[in-house]
């Protein structure tokens, strides 16, 4: 079989999510607001701090620091935030996954393909205007290095986050509604990946710890690189931890499909 | 070349159920459970003709889903094989998948926010079509299904015969060597369940496609299938044509009479009595009574207006199937006890 017609599925599921993606307007531009309304409160309350305080720097950041490294924040979050968790736990309330077992595809990989045509829409949407808009008001530096390190960070956010969302989802198999499980996800995920306090304003030993941990490959450390808090030597020596995280995930991913698999064979789902 | 699009021996499947411990205070309800295991196919072997179309039927629980599924790879049987168009389903689910087509019922392919007409295309690659043989496939669909001002309308606004059909040709677009139906009329009214089993009979024609009609719907076995596989509690209980489940009841007519006046006509005497209203009578007879002569001559006297001599009809055979079997659960039981 050519290599084409084994992605030719996973392209039509890609543009068919896409599509679906789009066909309430309203509620479109309802998902952008709401994408833009966390940043948005973020970046006030960390106002308000600065204000507050009468240093013109917290932890080294300037308040315009703090913007910048917020904006990048809300394109890197787009990027690793997925559906998969919710996804699963639908399917599996619905019984529609029974359905999706009957296609000529694998099942990981169009939950995988579904999700990332969500990002895409949205990383169009409102990533690339923020990245120009940061990039063009704080004239951050972009050096071909600097943007491939980073690319390679995102590819790397991108995959942490559906394999941790994907293992996660696996357990609506057995606990049907898993919200509450998504829901501590998510708060985890905003708070160690950097997204309401930048991980080195913590305590050293607490930074220390968040850094070594995948959510700080997912967020802090790819906005890190691009506004320039970070070294691009440094990441680059960084990166390795952040590979073997995405192959642990990765085979977290795997054992909790085959497990998945056999409890719906036990189960008869 | 194997003839045969299904093959299965001795195939058996368990699993676990669990049961909610009922009278529990709310917060042990949901946390204590007890496991039960459920043998939903206790050792079924059959085998399918390319181009038949099989009915497979029993009551709820008796293990027709579970076989569905284990024939289209989604569950591991606990022993047994199957080999479905040269596949081992469980093995090759991804390989078989792309030969097989699946109409349910109760799940539909097609995407609830876009035109039916997005789910199609998706098929297209999901599939591999060709975009011109595409083109002609759906032509041919959206004309025998009557679909041409319905694909272009979002999923959700169609009526739920609309769905079904639409579904249906979604499920056949790739023109599946066997497709298998669960319930694929339920719900829908009856000029499009007419269009579907026109459609599926006229493919099967055609192409010779194998149908595998997993149906609750009388009407389904009648029109569509000539071979019956029934599973009762697991087990296969009948596998053969259509009008010899009929024949296990020895031959058997049914009469309609319609009397001018049924004054004290003793009509039990003549059968048994399935249906009777004011001057009407339905009887199951047997075929040697239409000879009879005292039968002969109520039919010609002039207290009987009109009558009809028919085969029972094959609901009814398969209530009386259904009633003879728990029968003889209950003869068994008794046994046992």
């Amino acid at each position: 079989m050519s290599f084409y017609r084994e992605i030719e599925p996973y392209i039509g599921a890609l543009l068919i999510q896409m599509k679906e993606t789009l066909s309430y307007r309203s509620d479109f531009v309802m998902q952008i607001f709401m994408r833009l309304g966390f940043p948005a409160i973020t970046i006030a309350a960390w106002a308000a701090i600065y204000g507050a305080t009468n240093s013109s720097t917290i932890g080294g950041l300037s308040l315009m620091s703090m913007i910048e490294y917020f904006l990048v924040t809300t394109v890197v979050f787009i990027v690793f935030f997925n559906d998969a968790l919710w996804d699963m736990q639908w399917l599996v309330q619905s019984g529609d996954i029974s359905a999706v077992l009957l296609k000529p595809t694998r099942f990981p990989l169009n939950i995988f393909v579904g999700g990332t045509a969500v990002t895409a829409i949205y990383f169009a949407t409102i990533g690339v205007p923020i990245l120009a808009f940061t990039i063009w008001l704080f004239h951050t530096q972009m050096t071909v290095s600097t943007i491939a390190v980073f690319s390679a960070y995102m590819m790397i956010s991108l995959l942490i986050g559906f394999f941790a969302s994907f293992t996660l989802g696996c357990l609506a198999i057995y606990f049907i509604d898993i919200g509450g499980l998504g829901m501590a996800y998510n708060w985890v995920t905003v708070w160690f990946a950097g997204g309401v306090v930048p991980l080195s304003l913590f305590p050293s030993s607490i930074s220390s710890v968040l850094m070594s941990l995948p959510w700080a490959y997912q967020g802090y450390i790819p906005v890190s690189v691009l506004t320039g808090k970070i070294s691009v030597a440094a990441a680059v020596a960084l990166m390795p931890i952040g590979i073997a995280w995405l192959l642990i995930l990765f085979a977290m991913a795997f054992v909790a499909w085959r497990f998945t698999k056999r409890y719906m064979d036990v189960a008869g789902v | 070349m194997n003839n045969y699009a299904i093959e299965v021996n001795d195939l058996k499947k368990s699993y676990k159920t669990y049961e909610s411990l009922s009278g529990e205070k709310v917060f042990l309800s949901s946390l204590r459970r007890k496991s039960k295991i459920k043998h939903a196919l206790k050792g079924v072997s059959f085998a399918v003709k390319k181009g038949e179309i099989v009915a497979l039927l029993g009551e709820n629980g008796s293990g027709k889903s579970t076989l569905i599924k284990l024939l289209t790879g989604i569950l591991h049987p606990d022993s047994g094989t199957a080999m479905v168009l040269g596949y081992v389903p469980w093995k090759e689910r991804v390989a078989l998948a792309q030969r097989m087509g699946v109409v349910l019922g109760a799940h539909t392919q097609l995407w609830w926010n876009l035109p039916a007409i997005d789910s199609f295309n998706y098929m297209r690659y999901m599939y591999g079509i060709d975009e011109r043989e595409f083109h002609q496939r759906l032509d041919y669909f959206m004309d025998v299904l009557n679909l041409k001002d319905v694909y272009k309308r979002a999923v959700r606004q169609l009526s739920l015969g609309e769905r079904m059909k639409c579904n249906f040709a979604a499920s056949l677009l790739h023109m599946p060597e066997l497709v298998f139906l669960d319930e694929p009329t339920i719900g829908v009214d009856l000029p499009s369940s007419f269009a579907l089993r026109d459609t599926l009979l006229s493919l099967r024609k055609k192409y010779g496609i194998t149908f595998i009609i997993a149906t609750h719907i009388i009407d389904d076995v009648k029109i569509l299938s000539e071979r019956v596989l029934i599973l009762d509690e697991g087990r296969k209980v009948f596998d053969g044509p259509k009008s010899r489940v009929g024949k296990m009841f020895g031959d058997l007519k049914q009469v309609e009479i319609y009397f001018n006046d049924m004054g004290s006509v003793d009509i039990s005497s003549y059968g048994t009595v399935v249906e009777k209203k004011t001057n009407y009578v339905r009887l199951e007879i047997p075929g040697g009574m239409i000879k009879n002569r005292r039968f002969a001559s109520l039919l010609s006297s002039g207290r009987v207006l009109d009558y009809n001599i028919s085969e029972p009809d094959f609901g009814y055979i398969l209530h009386k199937f259904y009633s003879k079997l728990e029968a003889s659960k209950g003869v068994n039981r008794r046994r046992f006890e």
